[in-house]
């Protein structure tokens, strides 16, 4: 599990620790050191009393003791009869002496049982009396306790295993007890005489009463001021003779040992004088311990009670244990917890993270649980939306480069793929078939193979400028395809870069523009036609001003030869001239009128070509028409020897300007007297109904006219034939008049025509309503 | 009966006016628009020939300047060689024109308008 744990594991396990532990860490340490406190307080507070009391009744006892041995020593009579054995007595008196001591002292030790054997020395240390009678060492000498006795008022000696006989009930037994000297000068008149000194049993001394303590570790003893035991150790069992016995003292601190502090603590106190709690140092037997030592008046001793720390400090030794234990479950907890939260926490992170890693390399079939509504998960949805976005942009990557790939391949355009050498590196089918060569000849070859050899200067500078500025700003060059073939074409460039920005080769695109010169030449050659037929439409309106003033100018003279020739046929004249001068006038007139209707017809045509004849629409009968025309007709056909005949059977209404289907009328009818033959010539007029439009119809029996003639007659200024203009007159104006005025009035007109037999024209009229 | 012949055509003028004699009436003729209207401004006419198109002031100008003047004559006839339509013939009658002929007809039916 451990080798799972990411930073963010450590990092949120950390804080989690800082969270918990710390401040329990913190709380215990000062509920511990708290409680240390008082608990040692309280310890010392009891300490410092305890020794107190220990040193007071160790003092009231030495007090009492020492008060009793100088009691002994101001006894008169114990002075004055150890003054006589100091004097050297007679032997007689001595033992009187010695008996009445014997008796006295006994009875002190009566009187006081702590007193295990009393002593008199003289001033040189020699025994004088003794209640025992063998005392293990006759000689004071030396002995602090008997310098001091006669120095001040009294001495304490060291503590001293002595031997004594125990009686009771079983018998007597000698036992090695701990005892000490008592001692007090022996004053008389003449000074000090002796020293009195008795060897107390230091067992009687007040034992230290431990029951306010509520530990089991109390020790409790004396020392003096050098540091040696006056009174073994409470604990301490093995206090024998025989480590006593060399120098009969035993110091507190083995100098030798390790832990000298206890001698350096007295040292201390006996240099001050201070009070001294002691706190937490190494004992007698180098244990550590707290204690209190405190100085018992009248001696220069020292009465020392201390515990063991670890007993003193169980409780709160527990509680640390307790405590930490605590700590300890409080950090296994939170440390279960961290990891579970963090696992729980940090999986959907983890997944994310494999996920972006998969995503980075490349890999975007990534599954990503993104329900839920924490942040996590939020940041999942938009993770999983780039993703989506990703897909869909490497989608429409794909897609363009297929599209890309399709045009490149599929355009009409001519595309070549170049390196910057100018060797053709990969084109379209387009362009290896407008170049005439295969794929593969292609591929490898220069581009310079492809252009037409005229213009190699201009594609080399093309070329150079694109390798330095990696731009082609649309150049016009001519191509040489396999077969020698040469066409124009515009260069454009798209760069190729290699991921360093480096200028690799190009996508040229090569557009065909050779139908553009084709349009360029096709839309000279349209303006060119477009001038011409502008001179012509000038030529034509010139010409129209010109036929209009002619035909004007033409009229004019007309009148006055006509209207003298009418004066000439006056009835005032009658008489002045001949018949045959009155019918060459007669010529004249009818010669004049023949040129008035072709004025008429030039400028009927001109008008109908401006399009300025108006059309006056109107219901009319065919009947009227047609007999009005039989009218003015009847004579010259009978002049010419022609049937007219008129087929017309039934009364038709039709729409048309009446004007104009009578100009139309005479123009078919003159037009087939020209050429009806002499003799047995025949003109017919008829109509017949189709549908809604009425089919006029002017048949000859003339020489008719050849079928690729027939699609010219109704042409301006056309003529059958050069040499009709001589026999036939008229100036090729009457078809043409009449297929504009049918035309005019929403009608069509046709012929019908066999050479030799003859022709006959149709137009038609809209049927008009019957009156 | 006075009738003035307006045509800027002198010979048509000279046959017309020899015609018009012959047949026994007063014939003047003047040979431009202006004229014509000087002339009928300043004598009464019965009757008018009237020429239409012709320098200095047009036949219409002379049926514009003539009509409602106090020397109007009775009859104003157009005589011109230019083909007209059915629209223009309208309009110049409205102008006060008792006819409009053309050209082509004779002198012997001019002279059944005018009289």
């Amino acid at each position: 599990m451990l080798e799972n744990l990411s930073s963010y594991h450590i990092k949120i396990l950390v804080l989690m620790l800082c969270l918990g532990i710390i401040p329990t860490f913190i709380l215990s340490v000062i509920i511990i050191s708290e409680n240390l406190t008082s608990n040692t307080n309280q310890l010392e507070d009891e300490l410092i009393s305890s020794a107190t009391t220990f040193a007071d009744d160790t003092s009231v006892w030495l007090t009492e003791n020492i008060r009793h041995v100088k009691d002994i020593s101001k006894d008169r009579l114990i002075i004055s009869e150890s003054n006589n054995l100091v004097q050297g007595i007679e032997l007689r008196d001595s033992f009187m002496s010695h008996f009445t001591l014997e008796s006295k002292l006994a009875d002190e030790i009566e009187k006081n049982p702590n007193l295990l054997e009393i002593i008199i020395y003289g001033t040189d240390g020699n025994l004088i009396h003794s209640t025992n009678y063998m005392p293990p060492d006759t000689s004071f000498v030396g002995e602090d306790h008997f310098l001091d006795a006669l120095d001040n008022d009294y001495g304490l000696s060291d503590i001293i295993l002595s031997e004594q006989i125990i009686k009771n009930k079983i018998g007597e037994y000698e036992q090695n007890i701990p005892t000490m000297f008592f001692s007090a000068p022996i004053f008389t008149e003449i000074g000090t005489i002796g020293v009195v000194s008795a060897r107390v049993d230091v067992s009687t001394m007040p034992s230290f009463s431990n029951d306010e303590f509520m530990y089991n570790s109390v020790d409790y003893y004396i020392v003096n001021d050098d540091g040696y035991f006056v009174t073994p150790p409470s604990l301490f069992t093995g206090f024998s003779e025989s480590q006593i016995r060399p120098e009969l003292k035993l110091r507190v601190v083995d100098p030798d040992s390790k832990s000298g502090e206890l001698v350096e603590i007295i040292q201390d106190f006996k240099n001050d004088g201070r009070t001294v709690n002691l706190d937490g140092y190494s004992n007698y037997q180098a244990k550590s311990v707290i204690g209190s030592i405190v100085p018992i008046i009248g001696s220069s001793m020292y009465a020392i009670v201390e515990i063991d720390k670890n007993e003193a400090f169980f409780e709160i030794l527990q509680l640390q244990i307790w405590l930490y234990s605590a700590i300890g479950i409080l950090f296994s907890i939170i440390v279960t917890i961290s990891l579970f939260f963090t696992s729980n926490l940090l999986e959907p992170l983890k997944k994310l993270k494999d996920a972006t890693k998969k995503v980075s390399a490349g890999n975007l079939d990534v599954i990503i649980d993104s329900t839920g509504k924490d942040e996590i998960h939020d940041l999942s949805k938009s993770f999983k939306s780039m993703i989506d976005s990703l897909k869909e942009s490497r989608s429409l990557q794909a897609q363009a480069e297929t599209k890309y790939r399709t045009l490149y391949e599929n355009s009409p355009s001519l595309h070549r793929t170049v390196d910057v050498n100018g060797v053709i590196l990969d084109c379209n089918e387009s362009y290896a078939k407008r170049f005439g060569y295969t794929k593969s000849e292609i591929i490898g070859s220069s581009i310079f193979d492809h252009t037409d050899p005229c213009n190699l200067d201009i594609m080399k500078s093309v070329f150079t400028s694109w390798k330095s500025t990696a731009s082609v700003v649309e150049a016009e060059i001519w191509f040489q395809t396999k077969d020698g073939k040469k066409f124009p074409g515009l260069i454009s460039v798209n760069s190729l870069y290699d991921k360093d920005g480096k200028l690799v080769g190009s996508n040229t695109s090569i557009q065909d523009i050779s139908d553009f010169y084709k349009t360029l030449e096709a839309e000279e050659e349209r303006k060119n036609v477009e001038q011409e037929m502008q001179q012509i439409k000038l030529l034509n309106k010139q010409k129209d001003e010109f036929l209009s003033i002619i035909s004007h100018e033409l009229r004019t003279p007309l009148i006055p030869i006509k209207g003298n020739c009418e004066i000439l046929l006056d009835e005032n004249f009658q008489d002045k001239l001949s018949d045959e001068q009155r019918k060459f006038v007669k010529s004249i007139i009818s010669n004049s009128k023949r040129l008035d209707i072709l004025i008429d017809n030039i400028l009927l045509a001109q008008k109908l070509d401006l399009d300025k004849y108006q059309f006056l629409i109107e219901n009319i009968g065919v009947n009227r028409i047609i007999n009005d025309l039989f009218q003015s007709y009847t004579l010259l056909m009978e002049q010419k020897n022609i049937k007219f005949v008129n087929s017309i059977k039934n009364d038709f209404n039709v729409y048309c300007d009446e004007n104009a289907l009578y100009e139309i009328l005479t123009n078919l009818i003159n037009n087939a007297m020209e050429f009806i033959p002499k003799e047995n010539g025949v003109i017919e007029i008829g109509v017949t109904e189709k549908n809604d439009m009425i089919e006029f119809f002017v048949k000859d029996n003339g020489s008719g006219i050849s079928p690729e003639k027939q699609s010219r007659i109704f042409d301006k200024f056309y003529q059958l034939d050069s040499s009709h203009t001589r026999i036939h007159g008229g100036l090729g104006l009457g078809l043409s008049i009449c297929q504009k005025l049918v035309k005019g009035m929403s009608g069509t007109i046709r012929v019908m025509s066999q050479e030799g037999k003859g022709t006959t024209f149709y137009f038609t009229l809209k049927k008009g309503e019957k009156n | 009966m006075k009738i003035l012949i307006v045509d800027d055509d002198q010979e048509t003028c000279n046959v017309l006016e020899q015609y018009l004699k012959l047949r026994g009436y007063s014939a003047t003729s003047v040979y431009d628009g202006k004229s014509g209207i000087t002339e009928m401004k300043r004598n009464h006419y019965d009757r008018v020939v009237l020429d239409m198109s012709m320098p200095r002031s047009s036949g219409i100008d002379v049926l514009n300047e003539i009509k409602d003047h106090e020397n109007e004559p009775e009859k104003i006839v157009v005589y011109t060689a230019v083909p007209f339509s059915k629209d223009e013939e309208n309009i110049i009658k409205e102008k006060g024109a008792y006819a409009l002929l053309s050209k082509k007809i004779g002198l012997v039916e001019l002279t059944n308008y005018l009289v």
